[in-house]
């Protein structure tokens, strides 16, 4: 499935959107970075209601197709930046992390 | 002061090894044991040799003055501040020299603490505000055992600007250590000390999360009941007990060190 759609889908706000022809093949929900960490796969989307940078660095270490910011919560600026500058595609939404890991569900992806 | 006198006043004379536990919570934090008084806390505190604690509560200092009355004359040296819980979840050690201090964080804490509809929940019954010989003052009303709205940074930023010290809390410890909850410690703010739990050597620490970097590491006791404090401490080489030459220490001036018990 394709960035773009997951988008189009979820009427997600782009903060920083590089490039929507990404190839997403899972989906991961949590706001414990470490467990992102352990556990996302590489290529995955992730949603989160966490708006720190650090969240940044762990979608470039893990090379995740983008993150989602959930719950109408806003990035820090430092955060927007560092997207911007590692070309990480970044959104947010005023969705609950709750239902946009559902519609994520729904549109077929899973966390393994 | 001039770029010259200060140099001299870091510079300054010999450092003593002083014998730190900057963690302690008092009958305030619901997590707190009963027998957590001031006198107690000081004697326990004489008992275990230690010349400098700190008491740091869950987002209030509403018993740290009561604590540093009991201390008079003891040669125990109390730093008020408080333990606060950032908006992510983090556990933040923040430290100062006076109570008025603490106090202009507390307030700002207070402030944003997060709160819950309803009183169902009767959280202040646990919450003791009590005097320096540990006779029940009130119960305290907030909700200190919440997250404040305030995230890691303006945490910092609030304790940077009042002079305090913010030291993360525990770091290895799950649920409420900054490593768990941001993947890593954070490049920004500079940070000047981490504070790891009981369960974990400072070398271990430096192994198992590389992104502590060269960062001194203070362990304390964290402690919430009297037999725990000063089993944790840290040795701190300072000129003066106080939170500037702590962080002087952490920067290693003028022979000033952080040094693991
Ligand atoms: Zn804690
Ligand atoms: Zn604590």
């Amino acid at each position: 499935m394709l960035l773009a759609n997951i988008a189009q889908n979820l009427n997600l706000n782009p903060i920083n959107e590089p490039s929507a022809d990404v190839e997403v093949t899972s989906g991961y929900a949590s706001d414990l970075l470490s467990d992102v960490l352990a556990k996302a796969k590489n290529g995955a989307i992730w949603a989160t209601n966490q708006k720190h940078i650090n969240i940044i660095g762990v979608a470039v270490m893990l090379n995740l197709a983008g993150v989602i910011i959930a719950g109408g919560i806003e990035p820090d600026e430092n955060t927007v930046a560092k997207a911007r500058e590692e070309n990480i595609p970044l959104y947010i939404t005023e969705t609950s992390l709750f239902d946009v890991a559902g519609k994520l569900y729904e549109l077929g992806l899973r966390s393994t | 002061m001039t770029p010259d006198s200060r140099r001299k006043t870091q510079d300054a004379g010999r450092t003593t090894p002083y014998n730190a536990d900057l963690h302690i919570h008092t009958l305030l934090s619901p997590c707190g044991e009963i027998e957590m008084i001031p006198p107690l806390i000081v004697e326990a505190a004489k008992v275990a040799g230690l010349d400098v604690i700190a008491i740091a509560d869950h987002n209030s200092c509403e018993n740290a003055a009561a604590v540093m009355r009991a201390a008079e004359g003891s040669g125990i040296r109390v730093l008020p501040g408080m333990e606060v819980q950032s908006v992510e979840g983090i556990h933040l050690l923040c430290l100062f020299d006076e109570i008025e201090q603490a106090e202009a964080l507390q307030e700002a804490v207070y402030g944003s603490l997060i709160s819950l509809p309803g009183g169902a929940y009767r959280y202040s019954e646990e919450q003791f505000v009590v005097d320096w010989e540990g006779e029940f003052v009130k119960y305290c009303e907030k909700r200190i055992a919440l997250p404040t709205s305030m995230d890691i940074d303006e945490v910092f930023e609030r304790v940077a600007k009042i002079g305090g010290i913010m030291i993360p809390s525990h770091i290895d410890r799950q649920g409420t250590g900054i490593i768990d909850i941001l993947g890593m410690i954070p490049e920004t703010p500079d940070i000047n000390g981490l504070e790891i739990s009981r369960n974990i050597t400072p070398d271990e620490a430096r192994v198992r999360f590389p992104s502590v970097g060269n960062r001194p590491i203070f362990q304390n006791s964290d402690a919430h009941w009297l037999s725990a404090i000063g089993e944790r401490h840290t040795i701190l080489h300072m000129a003066h007990r106080n939170v500037s030459e702590i962080k002087l220490a952490c920067r290693g001036v003028g022979g000033r060190r952080v040094e693991n018990a």
